[in-house]
């Protein structure tokens, strides 16, 4: 075998290890997040619903999202209605009609049960996390990878989560949320019951997201997701100085 | 905008604007913004909020104000209003007013007036605009706005054109005032807007204290920060340069600061002058070379637990010194003595603007708010200081979440300041109680 020939079956090895290997973690993750919002436009309506102490409330929030840009605009209760919460990167800003002006938020404040600003957000945890695959395990008999991921920056909702991703689906099914100091304080279950076509692929999307305080197991938040819409968004949907309240 | 415009606006969008609760996006519209005229589905949105209220407060009756005679504050005060949103976007074309219908009653137990109750009743439109898109990245409105930026919570010195934020009540609305605006996006990340002044709106219908101005706007959205700088002059108004920013340092905690810097200050200053009360307000400052510098620095941190706390610090460059402050108030009692001789009867139009969103010149703020306390009580705590004259005030307010659309709300404050402070002088402390019906 000539030099040339040497390259070209070095090259086709290469690519069959890697058709065997699988995708890398940063890919898994990267797919995960596809599953829950990380795309470049797309529109859904989010019912959340705050069960604890026997007493349940609702919200209906509608989600225009493209990559790090969040508009959610309150619908339900009448109470709440045209409220919105205005995600750019991770500036984040509160606007109430009656207010008289935008009011600059954390991602950490509180929306309602145990759901934060930053849980409205859609996912981007391959870009705000590092970690790697510490094992597998199945979740409900799915083979999964368990991802141990750390903050890369503090302005992110959590400090440090275990992810489990499914094998087949690679899409992300539980997750442990920790404090900085190791204490684990929610933890999270998803369905994806949802079908999306975007760039000429069908994906997996989100349909159902429990939310579940660690200390009190009784305080339960679920958000449902549904109205799933691929849209171009223009940047004036994001633009503080654009908003209608 | 005038009525007449503003009512046919109302009528425009009373005619052709459904309630958006319920109504899904569109699933056959490719891109947002792309529907037909005509095509109003889901497009226009529609608000109703009653709400009711009844204040009590315990007006300040020392030299200020001897026997209320100078302020004629009332004692109760009760109040019914109608709060109507609608919005509608179409291709080009969105469209927005927030009429008011008001009902107040007076009462006071202070005073000659003691006795006497006062009815009110009004119609107002708050806001009402129309934009157009002229482009993908170019926009322009017209009509009345409350037009609000700026990080800055005790005020903020970065908006020329609102000498109040709104923040000290949250059930208290401001009134908007007429722009003519252009804002143009070159990128996703900076916006530019250029904000001509046309008009006083609701807030000074007699325009007395309005003039028209322009503002030029630049404005930049990062990841983790944003910010914006302008510079604001017209014929009324002296030029000045202003900015704003915020910095998101963790998930839990903001930074953030504004300023502004003007050449000379139409902010009346107190002068010896002839006359029973040995002195008037002047714009003495108006042609003065000395840049005076506002600013503010706070920021905010919320606790796992869920409490937000700020802290603000705010210099207030225009604002009196001691020996101002104190001609001040001399001007001040001088004028209460003659009120309480009968001769002189209370201010029509209410305490002279001075043209100073403070008095003095350095405060500090503190705040501790709470959402979802069980679930359905939100509470906000306010302590402002002034470092100049040690009077403070403190307000309080709770929101009570009834049912789905009933909510019971409660604001009180009250000051500490005596009759030579900035904060407390006028009204001792204040308490209201109200309930508000989410209609539709």
């Amino acid at each position: 075998m000539g030099r040339f020939g040497t390259l070209i079956a070095l090259a086709a090895l290469g690519w069959a290890l890697a058709a065997v290997a699988g995708p890398s973690p940063r890919e898994i993750l990267d797919r995960a997040d596809r599953a829950r919002g990380n795309l470049p436009g797309l529109v859904w309506t989010v019912t959340l619903t705050a069960a604890g102490d026997g007493e349940e409330r609702t919200q209906t929030i509608e989600v225009k999202a493209r990559g790090d840009d969040v508009l959610a605009t309150f619908l339900a209760p009448p109470r709440i209605k045209g409220q919105k919460v205005l995600m750019a990167g991770r500036n984040m800003w509160f606007l109430k009609p009656g207010l008289s002006r935008p009011v600059p938020i954390s991602p950490r404040q509180k929306l309602m049960g145990e759901a934060a600003n930053g849980d409205l957000a859609s996912t981007n945890y391959a870009g705000d996390y590092d970690g790697a695959i510490q094992g597998e395990e199945a979740v409900d008999g799915e083979p999964c990878y368990v991802f141990d991921l750390t903050a890369r920056t503090k302005t992110v909702t959590y400090d440090r989560i275990v992810y489990w991703v499914s094998k087949p689906r690679l899409v992300g099914v539980k997750a442990d949320f920790y404090t900085v100091s190791g204490k684990r304080f929610k933890s999270a279950e998803f369905q994806y019951g949802h079908d999306i076509v975007t760039g000429g692929e069908t994906i997996p999307f989100v349909s159902r997201m429990v939310i579940r305080d660690a200390l009190r197991p009784e305080a339960v938040t679920t958000l449902e997701y549904a109205g799933i819409e691929v849209k171009s968004l223009p940047d004036a949907t994001f633009n503080l100085n654009l908003l209608m309240l | 905008m005038s009525r007449a415009a503003a009512g046919c606006l109302l009528l425009a969008l009373l005619a052709g604007a459904p309630a958006r609760a319920g109504d899904g996006p569109d699933p056959a519209a490719p891109a947002e913004g792309a529907a037909g005229a005509l095509d109003l589905a889901g497009r226009g949105t529609a608000t109703l909020r009653l709400l009711g209220s009844h204040r009590y407060q315990r007006p300040s009756l020392g030299g200020l104000n001897p026997d209320n005679r100078s302020l004629d504050l009332p004692r109760h005060t009760s109040e019914a209003e109608a709060r109507l949103d609608l919005g509608l976007e179409l291709d080009r074309l969105a469209l927005a007013a927030k009429p008011r219908a008001r009902w107040t009653r007076d009462q006071r137990q202070d005073g000659p007036g003691a006795g006497r109750a006062d009815g009110d009743a009004d119609l107002v439109l708050l806001e009402g605009w129309g934009r157009l898109r002229l482009g993908d990245r170019l926009f322009a409105s017209f009509g009345r706005e409350n037009l609000q930026w700026g990080p800055g919570q005790l005020v903020n010195p970065a908006n020329p054109f609102f000498a109040e934020n709104g923040r000290e009540n949250p059930v208290r609305e401001l009134p908007g005032q007429d722009f003519l605006r252009a804002v143009v996006l070159p990128s996703g990340a900076w916006t530019l807007s250029w904000i001509t002044a046309t008009g006083p709106g609701e807030g000074d219908p007699a325009g007395r204290h309005w003039h028209p101005s322009h503002a030029l706007k630049a404005e930049v959205v990062g990841r983790e920060a944003s910010g914006g700088a302008l510079v604001h002059g017209g014929p009324g108004a002296q030029t000045s340069l202003r900015g704003f920013g915020q910095w998101t340092a963790s998930d839990a905690l903001l930074l953030y600061g504004e300023a502004s810097a003007t050449r000379g200050t139409r902010a009346l200053y107190p002068v010896a002058a002839p006359g029973p009360l040995g002195g008037r307000l002047e714009a003495t400052r108006r042609d003065d070379p000395a840049v005076f510098v506002a600013a503010v620095a706070g920021a905010v941190y919320t606790l796992a637990l869920g409490p937000t706390l700020s802290l603000e610090a705010a210099w207030n460059g225009e604002g009196y010194g001691q020996a101002e402050a104190d001609r001040f108030f001399d001007l001040a009692h001088r004028a209460g003595a003659l009120a309480a001789q009968g001769l002189a009867g209370p201010r029509a139009a209410g305490p002279p603007e001075l043209g100073l969103r403070l008095l003095r010149r350095r405060y500090l703020f503190a705040q501790y708010l709470q959402t979802e306390i069980a679930d359905r009580l939100t509470v906000i705590l306010r302590w402002s200081q002034s470092l100049d004259d040690r009077s403070a005030l403190a307000t309080g307010f709770g929101e009570w979440s009834l049912s789905p659309r009933w909510r019971l709300f409660a604001f009180g404050g009250a000051g500490t300041g005596g009759n030579r402070d900035e904060l407390g002088s006028a009204v001792r402390y204040s308490l209201s109680l109200g309930l508000e019906l989410s209609a539709f």
